[in-house]
């Protein structure tokens, strides 16, 4: 190796992750080179002063407000609101409630007004019950976690999670 | 399940929370909260959105939980959702702020600190810790964001440099790299600012030989 590579091979060199020639290549090589060796000095000195950046604690409420988030979902999932990937289409959901219900709204504006001289049925409640739902599947779910969470990065993770289980596979 | 995590206690947490056990999720909040928190805190060095941050990635691990499959450390897949919402934080402010991050507690024109740095001294000892983390903070802020992950997962998460591949979804040898220039980087930062060792120097052993006693 030369004075390049062994450079770049001295973190693994400090955490004994190495083979046992390679690791003897080095430890030879340091006691000949001075620029590596200082060079791994100053390295085990940078190492050593990482150790006293100290770990701080999150606040106190952390688990708590973690759960409680989690319940929420929880329950969305178990009401049948949240299922696997649904919200990878929340926002095509939410364009279409709005769509749907600009349409209804102007197909039954001319019944309304028919509906004053002659009795006429009241909009299919099916149909509203089916449109209130969607709008308060929308409206919670932008409450949650999705803001902090948007489409894209959903996609991305569920790419990269799968790509662990290809590379890690094995 | 490949047969070299069936037996990791984290991974049967995990196919607990998979059977809806909310216990088991409890515990993975418990063990990973403050890595995690720190990792990120780390990275981005501004505590209250580290935390938001933090706390989402443990929602979008139990939002996941049905995509998991044990074929690697839960800790390797816990940290790639960090990262993920890391870098998406780092993207974030340069869209709002055209910065890539807040380069942490101002030095500019503090005056180096005196003091000698001798690896076989007890270093806080010689300097006051508060110091040292504003110059490690100031040094950190400065490496561009893959070395930074890639330095924090190593230094403060342990991690072999396969399982920060997989965390950070590169190679080996990118990984070999980012720590490479982390690590001098750091040294140029830190350098002027700490006297290198006055005697002798470090030693030229590594600290550790996994399965050789010393
Ligand atoms: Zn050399």
């Amino acid at each position: 190796m030369n004075c390049r590579e062994i450079q770049s091979s001295l973190d693994l060199y400090r955490g004994g992750e190495m083979s046992g020639a390679l690791r003897e290549e080095i430890r030879i090589h340091l006691e000949s080179c001075v620029h590596c060796r200082q060079e791994w000095e100053a390295g085990q000195v940078t190492w050593r002063l990482l150790d006293s950046w100290a770990d701080a604690s999150p606040s106190e409420d952390f688990d708590q407000t973690v759960l409680a988030r989690m319940r929420t979902l929880a329950a969305e999932s178990s009401r049948g609101l949240w299922q696997p990937r649904w919200w990878s289409w929340k926002p095509a959901l939410g364009l279409a409630a709005v769509l749907v219900l600009i349409v209804a709204i102007s197909l039954l504006l001319p019944f309304r007004e028919i509906g004053r001289e002659m009795t006429v049925s009241v909009p299919d409640d099916q149909l509203w019950n089916d449109l209130e739902r969607m709008m308060e599947a929308t409206e919670s779910s932008s409450l949650s976690v999705y803001d902090a969470w948007p489409l894209e990065e959903t996609t991305v993770l569920e790419e990269e999670t799968g790509g662990i289980d290809e590379s890690m596979g094995s | 399940m490949s047969k070299a995590f069936e037996d990791d206690p984290d991974v049967q947490l995990m196919l607990r929370v998979q059977g809806g056990d909310e216990e088991a999720f409890a515990q993975i909040l418990r063990r990973y909260r403050r890595p995690v928190y720190n990792f990120i805190l780390r990275f981005l060095q501004e505590p209250g959105r580290a935390e938001e941050i933090a706390q989402d990635v443990f929602l979008k691990v139990f939002q996941a939980r049905r995509s998991y499959q044990p074929r690697a450390k839960l800790q390797t897949w816990i940290f790639k959702i960090a990262t993920n919402a890391s870098l998406k934080e780092i993207q974030r402010r340069k869209q709002s702020w055209g910065l890539e991050v807040p380069l942490g507690p101002r030095d500019e024109g503090e005056a180096p600190l005196e003091v000698a740095v001798d690896a076989h001294l007890d270093l806080l000892e010689r300097l006051e810790r508060a110091e040292i983390e504003v110059l490690l903070k100031n040094a950190m802020a400065r490496l561009p964001v893959k070395e930074r992950q890639a330095i924090l997962l190593r230094k403060y998460q342990g991690m072999s440099y396969r399982e920060i591949a997989a965390t950070m979804s590169c190679s080996e040898g990118s990984v070999k790299t980012y720590i490479h220039r982390a690590k001098h980087r750091l040294q140029k930062y830190l350098r002027p600012k700490v006297r290198p060792p006055v005697s002798g120097g470090a030693k030229l052993s590594p600290a550790r030989v996994p399965g050789e006693s010393v």
